[in-house]
């Protein structure tokens, strides 16, 4: 596909072409699923109902490796220049602190009364 | 609101106290925000790398090697991949007007186009297994993993 044709297109390039002895391009897919498995399972281990201290420990590590791997495989993010430092990326390594002080972390979930909210709505 | 012992705590801000809950703070606004997003512009960035160009240094329109069809292309992929998910195989229904909706949110960065935290959520689940090979040839007959 793409990677293929780029990196065809760079070898056949001849002395006087731009593409002459680039180097070649490599597929970004692994470190893209690497984060995205990671978040999955984050959310997964989050939602889990009576978290043991074990548990928590697990999650804390998980946050962890979450945010370093966001900074490693996704450095520039979307190009802009602060990168993973924001409040909503730092907080995941908030969850194991707010899962000890509030529970189950359905106990502090929005999302019946986010449906609910969009039911009224459309009910005026 | 009356005062407790919380509020007593030296440098206490009520506001960071408070837990983020999972719809606000992860599924929309992490994963749907800046993880998906950040997805799209590695693989632009790879594709789009600024030496990959056929036109000569100092132009003011660079002709890409990559061209808009081919970038195209590897979005519709990704579309058709989504949509191609339905509850008998994958446990999860992903229609063509939503993975439509995917891509004019996170492709064509339409104004005005969101997704709930439910739907951000079926991304969560499929996306880790839709973008293997996305770019690169895809493995096509299983002889060819052993």
């Amino acid at each position: 596909m793409q990677v293929r044709f780029v990196n065809d297109s760079i070898k056949a390039a001849v002395p006087g072409s731009p593409l002459y002895k680039l180097p070649l391009i490599t597929d970004p897919s692994e470190k893209l699923i690497e984060v995205h498995l990671a978040a999955l399972k984050w959310n997964m281990q989050q939602r889990r109902f009576g978290l043991t201290a074990e548990g928590v420990d697990k999650l804390h590590n998980m946050s962890v490796e979450l945010l370093e791997l966001l900074k490693e495989n996704m450095p520039e993010k979307t190009g802009e220049e602060s990168g993973w430092n924001f409040e909503k990326a730092h907080s995941i390594l908030h969850k194991v602190r707010e899962i000890v002080m509030f529970g189950w972390t359905e106990n502090f979930s929005t999302q019946v009364f986010n449906m609910l909210y969009s039911m009224l709505y459309n009910m005026l | 609101m009356v005062p407790n012992a919380y509020y007593e705590a030296r440098n206490f801000d009520f506001h960071q106290s408070c837990p983020r809950e999972e719809l606000h703070q992860f599924l929309i606004g992490l994963y749907g925000d800046y993880v998906i997003p950040s997805t799209l512009y590695e693989v632009e960035q790879v594709l789009r790398r600024p030496d990959l160009v056929l036109s000569k240094p100092g132009v003011k329109v660079p002709r890409y090697l990559v061209t808009n069809e081919m970038k195209a292309g590897v979005w519709a992929r990704l579309r058709d991949r989504l949509s191609s998910l339905d509850s008998s195989f994958s446990m999860v229904e992903v229609t063509v007007d939503y993975a439509t909706h995917f891509c004019d949110m996170y492709v064509d960065k339409q104004k005005g186009k969101h997704l709930s935290g439910e739907r951000v959520r079926i991304l969560l689940l499929a996306l880790p297994f839709l973008l293997r090979d996305l770019i690169a040839p895809e493995v096509l007959s299983i002889s060819q993993t052993i």
